[in-house]
């Protein structure tokens, strides 16, 4: 199947004191229609900074794209003119945050606010649109859709306001959604409705998502490809099963290993201990010249710590930045 | 260290009907709805729950923070509500927190090392020389380097920070501590380097922890003992891998069943049930069970009478009309 967004060496820098310093480098990747493709990394990797980079939502200055293309139906999203993003945004990619409460107008009605999303994207009379928007609230879920789009959003609840966001981020139709921690804040029983919600309009809507998160959980049950981002770079790419079965590169499997189970805690007695990746993520203005993990890596040795290993595909449409994966790849 | 089999000394910690009302405009908070829980020495108690359960609220009261509607808190048998300053002053050496936000806990304008003296100066331990010495040994031991002591919070990370909130709840060699989210605000791979060091320190100094999470995964690594609260009540108390096998509480398992498990292999979300709606407003609950609005069980009965938390079997605790013991010594759960 082909791609429906293909990002291609992506470099996003933000002034600083001294300078450019970068803290996206050199990402790519492609996206297909209809499936889930996860980022997961801790904070400071660079993984909301890319979602905002493909819809060039970031302030310039102080940020800026120094490189890439973001490939929309073969058309470079960094060209466009901003009239034309304009366009781009919510009809062909729409975006939803952690925080619903930050994006939406606290003095709008919530249907006011879905209306005009939709009247941005679809030439329809106000009657139409309004109608259009409570199906759209019945869409997400939302009870009694006809009187609860009157309301304002503090009226609404932390999981009524995402599904709210969600409705508005559905309105243009557009074929990315790009969901960046939209569970984060929410409790774990309305987070468990949100995923089965973005799942089932997924289906419904035939829509790519591109999910941002730092919760490994979250990207077992619903993506189907997984990019691990540490410092800014991708470090691993493989499928949702191979990732979790047999992580390539050593900050995934300490990822992995730090992340306490349920299940395995009570199946084996006593409590296993959690392996611990020691010291912490680096600055972006501080990164090592090697391998960004080579500070804390359990397994690096000399060139790990001079020379920066490439992203480069393993086996079975994988990919590492690792020297071991790939060493052992070639001898395989 | 098993404490789930030894015999059962007198508790450390023994807190009975605690009830944290708050008047507000439109009638009153429960925040914290009568409340009974023992804590073993040497043992990790786990309390886990969504926002507004009040878990935390409970937390606040068992240190002094919080002055309880009703109940009380026993202390190696000794009731400390309503304790004089100077008792309280004696019983909060034995009994110290941390916090989800090391930062908003520590003074900024304090030398580390001085913030991790501070409970020692206070409590008029040692001469300077032996408190200084203290210090290095405790920050030796969580983790930081001795020559940073003379830095300001602002220049640690958030691992490292809650690692000084750690070494100054130690230095007055407590028993107790009450851990109010101390993981959750972290990094995956710092909040396992934060839950090792908690897990090492207990097995070292023999303490008890009262640990108090809304992530179940969390809580259910590192506790003996969990108790799950919903809108200010214990719905379910077990030994924690009896909560993971036989959940009883309709909400316990909406709880195991909506945590995302980072397993693809394992029966995801897709395939659980899962339960509808938010938590109510802990201003003026539902009557009777707090849960039914949201428990697909529910009968007339749950909003007539609140079920009390009762003993089903061994160490398992729960309160719910409907779970009874059968007939053949099974257990029988809606």
């Amino acid at each position: 199947m082909s791609s429906i967004l293909e990002v291609r060496g992506l470099t996003t820098q933000f002034s600083g004191p001294k300078g450019y310093v970068t803290v996206v480098e050199n990402v790519s990747f492609a996206m297909k229609p209809g499936a889930t493709l996860a980022i997961v990394g801790e904070s400071g990797s660079g993984k909301s900074v890319t979602a905002m980079s493909l819809l060039r939502v970031l302030p310039e200055p102080p940020a800026r794209i120094a490189a890439g293309k973001v490939l929309l139906s073969g058309k470079d999203l960094l060209q466009l003119g901003e009239q034309a993003m304009r366009r781009v945004r919510g009809r062909d990619i729409s975006m939803i945050f952690q925080e619903p409460m930050t994006s939406l107008n606290p003095v709008m009605t919530i249907g006011g606010q879905i209306v005009e999303a939709i009247r941005e994207h679809r030439e329809l009379s106000a009657d139409e649109a309004r109608a259009e928007a409570v199906a759209l609230l019945d869409r997400v879920r939302i009870p009694d859709a006809g009187h609860r789009i009157d309301d304002y959003p503090h009226r609404l609840s932390g999981g009524m306001r995402q599904r709210v966001m969600i409705a508005m981020a559905l309105a243009g139709r557009p074929k990315i959604l790009i969901a960046d921690e939209p569970t984060t804040a929410l409790d774990v029983t309305v987070q468990a409705q949100i995923l089965a919600l973005l799942a089932r309009l997924q289906s419904e809507f035939g829509m790519g998502i591109l999910l941002i998160t730092h919760n490994l959980g979250v990207v077992a049950q619903i993506a189907q490809r997984v990019l691990v981002m540490y410092a800014g770079r991708i470090v691993e790419e493989a499928p949702v099963r191979d990732l979790f079965q047999d992580p390539l590169h050593p900050y995934t499997e300490g990822l992995l290993g730090a992340t306490p189970r349920m299940y395995q805690d009570a199946e084996a007695g006593a409590r296993h201990r959690l392996i611990d990746i020691a010291g912490i993520v680096p600055q972006p203005d501080q990164l090592p010249p090697g391998c960004a993990f080579a500070p804390r890596c359990p397994k690096a040795f000399a060139r790990c710590r001079e020379e920066r290993p490439a992203l480069l595909p393993t086996r079975d449409g994988r990919q590492s930045a690792c020297f071991l994966t790939q060493n052992t790849a070639a001898s395989a | 260290m098993s404490t789930q089999d030894a015999p059962v000394p007198a508790p450390l910690l023994a807190i009975e009907d605690i009830q944290v009302l708050f008047p507000v405009r439109h009638g009153t908070l429960r925040a914290v709805d009568g409340i009974s829980l023992e804590l073993q020495r040497g043992e990790t108690l786990g309390l886990v729950g969504e926002s507004g359960c009040g878990k935390s609220t409970l937390g606040k009261t068992i240190v002094g923070l919080v002055k309880p509607t009703r109940g009380s808190v026993k202390l190696n048998g000794v009731d400390i509500v309503g304790a004089s300053r100077q008792e309280l002053r004696r019983h909060r050496a034995r009994m110290q927190m941390i916090f989800q936000d090391p930062y908003a806990s520590l003074n900024p304008r304090l030398a580390v090392g001085r913030i991790i003296e501070e409970p020692l100066i206070v409590h008029n331990m040692g001469s300077r020389a032996e408190r200084r010495e203290k210090v290095l040994a405790l920050a030796q031991r969580v983790g930081l380097h001795p020559e940073s002591m003379n830095r300001h919070p602002h220049e640690f990370s958030g691992g490292q920070r809650q690692r000084i909130g750690i070494a100054r709840a130690l230095a007055l060699n407590p028993e107790l501590i009450i851990c109010d989210e101390p993981v959750s605000a972290l990094d995956v791979s710092v909040q396992a380097q934060v839950i090792n060091l908690l897990v090492d320190l207990q097995r070292e100094h023999g303490l008890s922890y009262l640990f108090i999470s809304h992530d179940l995964s969390v809580v259910q690594h590192i506790a003996h003992r969990v108790a799950v609260m919903y809108l200010g009540k214990i719905v379910e108390l077990s030994p924690r891998a009896r909560l993971w096998s036989q959940p009883l509480h309709p909400y316990t398992r909406a709880l195991i069943n909506a945590v995302p498990v980072p397993d693809p292999e394992q029966p995801g979300l897709r395939e659980h049930p899962l339960i509808e709606g938010e938590i109510p407003s802990s201003i003026d609950p539902p009557s009777g069970c707090h849960f039914r609005t949201r428990c697909p069980f529910a009968a007339a009965e749950c909003a007539e009478r609140e079920p009390p938390l009762r003993n089903i079997t061994g160490d398992h605790w729960v309160a719910c009309h409907f779970v009874e013991r059968t007939a053949d010594g099974g257990i029988s759960a809606p």
